[in-house]
């Protein structure tokens, strides 16, 4: 029974220890998403943001930049996830010739010993 | 890596090239301009899709991490951790073009607008769960943790989605999904967004699949480092 509740307790005691980072993780949060709930900073932003559309809309071009900068930025964003991953399979390729190097040792070790054992 | 995984990933890629390409010349020269915001409105076509899938990514992430997290498989969880990894790309797309659609329209790149401050959440949910993943403790320990912030984090998802019906809100309603009226897009600009939907959607599937195998191979590798320490 004790070593049932030991267990437990092994198990919870990580998890405890996590706890500040997600408390902080949780207030962090709650900051962020305070002007949700208290409803401020939207209607001065709208005022501003029709006028805004409506100074701009004399010209239909005018946000021409705007447009491909999306464009860019996305495809960016993606080709450079793409060039992570790629990063992350030459790594990965690293390791494994490691890996065969030190079964490639470990092999040359055993036909070693093994001769010598013959003599 | 079994063949059908193979060819489903190459199916995917050229779907997914050949709909952007598709995508692409509906953008720029079938939709019209939307009468009110002209050209900018044409991030729509981009931004709207990828949103959308930074919302379904922490969704798949949390289902993964549920039958990692009460039926113990390791598969579940490598896609949770490669969902996961993709719908980061993908959030901090939408954010950066949300922001660059909110200058010329509001007249500023950033405003504490519910829809776009529950997105920052979500995008430090994501981080929280790839900073996890990477520093704290590793092996199945490190997975539950992951699991459980995962599912706590799936919950914003919903509220994302209807926050512009919650609360007073700038940012314009929903025109795709459930909640939106039936008539709030122009046809040619529904099809060119469902177009888009469908583009992002297979290379998402495409990335998605391409960084799990990357993942497996990844724990595949460690594991076989440590047997033979």
């Amino acid at each position: 029974m004790s070593t049932r509740y030991s267990s437990t307790l092994r198990k919870a005691l990580p998890i405890a220890k996590s706890a500040p980072a997600v408390l902080l993780g949780l207030i962090v949060a709650a900051f962020l998403a305070a002007p949700v709930y208290a409803g401020y900073g939207i209607v001065e932003n709208a005022v501003a943001a029709t006028t805004f559309a409506q100074a701009t809309d004399s010209d239909p071009e005018a946000n021409l930049p705007f447009l491909f900068a999306v464009y860019i930025l996305t495809w960016a964003g993606f080709f450079g996830y793409a060039f992570y991953m790629s990063r992350r399979q030459r790594d990965m390729r690293r390791e494994i010739d490691a890996l065969k190097q030190l079964l490639l040792d470990s092999q040359e070790q055993d036909n070693a010993s093994s001769q010598e054992e013959s003599r | 890596m079994p063949r059908t995984e193979d060819h489903l990933r190459d199916v995917l890629i050229v779907a997914s090239a050949i709909l952007m390409a598709a995508t692409l010349y509906l953008t720029f020269f079938y939709v019209p301009t939307d009468a009110n915001l002209g050209v900018s409105q044409r991030i729509f076509y981009f931004h709207v899709p990828i949103a959308i899938l930074a919302l379904l990514s922490v969704v798949v992430v949390a289902v993964a991490s549920g039958i990692h997290l009460f039926g113990k498989g390791e598969r579940s969880d490598a896609v949770a951790y490669a969902s996961a990894e993709v719908g980061f790309v993908f959030c901090t797309i939408a954010i950066v073009t949300g922001a660059i659609w909110a200058k010329p329209v509001w007249g500023v790149w950033w405003t504490w607008d519910p829809k776009l401050t529950l997105t920052l959440v979500l995008w430090f949910i994501y981080a929280a769960y790839l900073m996890l993943r990477a520093f704290g403790p590793k092996g199945s320990q490190g997975a539950r943790y992951g699991a459980v912030l995962a599912l706590i984090g799936a919950i914003d998802a919903p509220i994302i989605y209807y926050a512009a019906e919650l609360w007073r809100s700038t940012h314009p309603n929903l025109v795709i999904g459930p909640a939106a009226e039936s008539d709030a897009l122009d046809p040619r600009m529904l099809v060119t967004v469902l177009v888009s939907l469908v583009a992002f959607v297979a290379l998402f599937v495409y990335l998605i699949i391409e960084r799990y195998s990357l993942k497996k191979a990844e724990t595949d590798v460690d594991e076989i480092f440590q047997y033979a320490a």
